[in-house]
């Protein structure tokens, strides 16, 4: 503890040190070594550096450490995984990309009864499930549910669209399995559709699922430029308080 | 009353003192204890103020003593609180 305290000391700002560093030392040598020494210390080096610093240095560090705490985050929350299907709609003299619209939202593809069933069947959300009314469960999962639009190429007679479901879960196997479940909740209802129009729309799963962390790939750039967005609001609102401050203080 | 500057001042108004003699005197007399940051904190601040300054002393341990500067925002926000407290207590007692 006191190793901590005195490397914490060293820490202060070079020319506050160069003042009261040797009077300072002899305090933490008289002073018993604790963990609430330690915390204020830690406050004291940081209120120490902020009032030196340059409105420009508060917000770049400021920024730079929601960077770190971001990146810290990312690593102590717990994993998450996304399982990725990629289907591809053929619709004979029909836009496919409508005919994907059409099954998704406006044929309820997704609708409260259907994820209902799959948190039930699946036990989703277990930590959830005493607190939470289904209501907010379903909300849950449909924050869990992206889809995305994917490019392909069309023959004259034949257009085809494709996009890809994916749903993130902490369990990879469970995240598989429902991103199956709800391709089938898809295809069902083009069976169901099928029934009230003349046309066609075949859809064709393209891959097997593919399954990867949450926090690598585009996630995890988007997780660092919100921690750098908060820190540099917190650099700006500092610098702002600061300055306010020493206006105050000139005035009285 | 937990201001460390009004503390510290009211420390100092009973002698100079180094920074670990504030620490145990200013514990003593309001059961506060202040940390090294706090108190090297307003420490700064009280002397950037000039309301207390280094005395000669050939040690590490620092002794500060109070300015006439500080003497004057230490009466003037003891009278303040004191204001308070007998409005407060006076308050109380009639109820």
């Amino acid at each position: 503890m006191n190793q901590v305290m005195k490397l914490l000391a060293r820490m202060y700002p070079s020319s506050w040190r160069e003042r009261y560093g040797t009077e300072f030392d002899a305090l933490l040598e008289d002073a018993k070594p604790s963990a609430r020494g330690v915390i204020d210390l830690l406050f004291g080096v940081l209120k120490m550096q902020l009032t030196t610093w340059t409105p420009v240095k508060t917000i770049v560090g400021l920024s730079i450490l929601g960077v770190l705490t971001s990146a810290a985050l990312l690593f102590v929350l717990p994993a998450q995984f996304a399982a990725r299907d990629r289907v591809l709609v053929a619709a004979d003299g029909e836009s496919a990309a409508v005919a994907a619209k059409s099954l998704i939202i406006d044929r309820g593809a997704f609708d409260r009864q259907s994820l209902a069933s799959i948190i039930q069947e699946r036990r989703l959300y277990p930590r959830d499930r005493d607190r939470l009314s289904q209501d907010v469960l379903v909300d849950k999962m449909r924050r869990n549910i992206n889809i995305f639009a994917l490019p392909t190429s069309s023959t004259s007679n034949t257009d085809t669209a494709a996009f890809e479901v994916q749903f993130e879960y902490s369990d990879p196997d469970v995240a598989k399995q429902v991103d199956e479940r709800l391709i089938g909740l898809i295809m069902e209802r083009n069976v169901q559709a099928a029934v009230s129009r003349k046309s066609h729309w075949k859809l064709s799963v393209l891959d097997p699922p593919a399954v990867t962390q949450w926090h690598e790939g585009p996630r995890s750039v988007r997780f660092a430029c919100f921690g750098s967005l908060v820190g540099f609001l917190a650099g700006l609102l500092v610098t702002g308080l600061a300055k306010w401050r020493t206006a105050t203080n000139t005035h009285s | 009353m937990s201001d460390p500057s009004l503390l510290i001042l009211s420390s100092l108004a009973g002698g100079d003192k180094h920074g670990y003699a504030m620490m145990v005197d200013i514990e003593q007399f309001a059961g506060i204890r202040l940390g090294p940051g706090t108190l090297y904190g307003a420490i700064t601040r009280l002397e950037a103020l000039g309301w207390i300054r280094p005395v000669g002393s050939m040690e590490r341990r620092q002794p500060y003593t109070i300015t006439g500067g500080g003497r004057r925002h230490l009466r003037s926000e003891l009278a303040k609180l004191n204001l308070v407290v007998r409005i407060g207590l006076g308050r109380l007692e009639n109820v």
